[in-house]
């Protein structure tokens, strides 16, 4: 056998670009796939991890930039989405990043995708076994309002000592006749630990519960990543005479006429005129393919909008 | 000739990984089903010629999550052979204590007991329980193991060959302090399976 062909072990992938293949040097990986392994089997309780420094600001999701990393390969297809959408500034980066460091295929079709990278949002289409969704999670720790110290947390989950959740959710009620919190509900996983879901909205919470996708949760910041395995059961908490209940809309999609996806609220021009359409723009696009309208059909959809605006400002 | 001294050395240990990015990342995503999934049987480690009884399974489970950081315990006779290896490619400190091992490569299914000898994390720290990769003789689909818990749509059905009787009640025992608890990778030559501590196994 000749010599040169034992490797050295941990020798970074020299692509064309310089960088190591997704960015990531590969101790840094064998860290962080370690750690979801270990966070899969602990289904919602947070493991520590030596979160590196990214190229992109914190608050950038670092912490799923991190888990994507580790777990993609040049086979994956790429979705990346911010509050729903794929063309915003943040999704763009993200995207471009991992299309540069990883030369992976990118999709804005949550069917065609293997890994998800997301912000804020569960796809409305159904993800499929074999799929992975990623959250970026910016607080990772369900119970820092309620209590800042560390440990003192770290003992609450020990001991399942949920109560002070359950506490604010109630003290909500008794204040506004119902519970306010529309995003980031904390759900408690496999019946065991309270976990943040991250700032989705609470509509999106019943789809993580048994959902055949493996979903994982990396905070950059906090150091941590939590992980929800295929079927597992997630409840959002709730009161026996207060069950938790979804955002509504008096309205359908302006654009897709959708009746059961989240909305965002649309200002369309100066003169305050508003419309409601699809969070999830690849969704609506979808629908308004195979030849679903809303009543407004034509309007521009809302992040074009919204870049709009932001690149002026 | 003492020039070739030790470049025949080094031609003792077979080699690792042909490609140690790519072949890292598959078989990594390949352990992330695995263990997702109690139960669902992978193939890993085809083109790997460890020094045996370090079963192909085994040795690319180790090349793809041991180094420096993850100390790690070798039953007798893998020791004796794989030794070298280990430490050669992995960079993976060896220990003699059970209870400090973060991984643990066992040649056959009875050295694992008893399994209250490894770390089983602590309820603070529940992470810390080890992964402990016990080679059995056959691992096959459809069995008298009934598998369910997250992961599992339902319940799965799996045969590992090569268990101790009691092995099954001894896991229960010793995982029955969640989430304290060790995460098992059963191998068999190029096949693996995980069992998570959250998954409950009952033999049919
Ligand atoms: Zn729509």
């Amino acid at each position: 056998m000749n010599e040169q062909t034992i490797p050295a072990s941990g020798t970074p992938a020299s692509g064309k670009t310089g960088y190591n293949f997704a960015y990531l040097d590969e101790q840094t990986k064998r860290m962080i796939r370690r750690t979801i392994l270990k966070a899969v089997s602990i289904p919602g309780y947070q493991v520590p991890f030596g979160s590196r420094e990214m190229p992109l600001p914190y608050g950038w999701g670092t912490g799923g930039i991190q888990v994507t990393a580790s777990v993609i390969g040049p086979d994956d297809t790429l979705k990346v989405i911010d509050q729903g959408a794929d063309d915003t500034t943040n999704a763009v980066s993200i995207r471009r990043f991992f299309a540069r460091t990883a030369g992976v295929a990118t999709t804005d079709e949550t069917g065609e995708a293997t890994v998800i990278q997301t912000r804020h949002r569960i796809p409305e289409e159904p993800l499929k076994h074999g799929q992975i969704l990623v959250y970026q999670v910016p607080i990772p720790e369900p119970l820092r309002w309620l209590e800042p110290r560390e440990s003192e947390t770290r003992k609450m989950h020990a001991l399942q000592e949920y109560g002070v959740m359950y506490v604010r959710l109630y003290e909500d009620i008794s204040k506004y006749g119902h519970i306010s919190t529309a995003y980031d509900y904390p759900v408690i996983v496999n019946s065991r630990y309270l976990m943040r879901p991250s700032p989705i909205p609470k509509f999106d919470n019943p789809k993580m519960d048994n959902n055949p996708a493996l979903q994982l949760f990396g905070a950059g910041r906090e150091k941590r990543i939590y992980a929800v395995p295929p079927y597992t059961s997630v409840k959002s908490l709730d009161f026996k005479d207060y069950p938790f209940e979804i955002q509504k809309w008096e309205e359908d999609c302006a654009l897709c006429g959708a009746e059961n996806s989240f909305l965002d609220e649309i200002i369309i021009d100066d003169q305050g005129g508003r419309m409601f359409v699809c969070s999830d723009s690849d969704y609506c696009q979808k629908r308004r393919e195979a030849g679903y309208r809303g009543k407004d059909p034509s309007a521009p959809r809302g992040n074009e909008l919204l870049d709009d605006a932001a690149e002026s400002a | 000739m003492t020039r070739l001294a030790a470049p025949a050395t080094r031609r003792e240990i077979p080699p690792g990984f042909a490609d140690p990015v790519f072949d890292a990342q598959s078989i990594f995503r390949h352990v992330l089903t695995a263990m997702s999934e109690p139960g669902t049987i992978i193939h890993i480690g085809g083109e790997l010629d460890p020094p045996s009884p370090l079963g192909h399974a085994s040795a690319a489970l180790a090349l793809t999550l041991m180094d420096f950081e993850t100390p790690i315990w070798l039953d007798g006779p893998v020791a004796a052979a794989a030794s070298d290896w280990v430490r050669f490619h992995c960079g993976a400190p060896l220990t003699q204590t059970e209870s400090e091992a973060t991984f643990a490569i066992m040649s056959e299914a009875p050295n694992c007991l008893p399994l209250t000898r490894f770390n089983r994390g602590t309820d603070e720290y529940p992470e810390h329980g080890a992964t402990l990769i016990i080679q059995v003789v056959a691992i096959e689909a459809e069995g008298t193991l009934s598998l369910t818990g997250p992961g599992i749509d339902g319940s799965r059905s799996i045969d590992v060959i090569g268990m101790p009787q009691d092995f099954w009640e001894q896991r229960a025992q010793t995982n029955s302090l969640f989430p304290r608890g060790v995460d098992l990778i059963l191998t068999a030559a190029e096949v693996a399976v995980a069992i998570p501590r959250t998954t409950f196994v009952e033999p049919m």
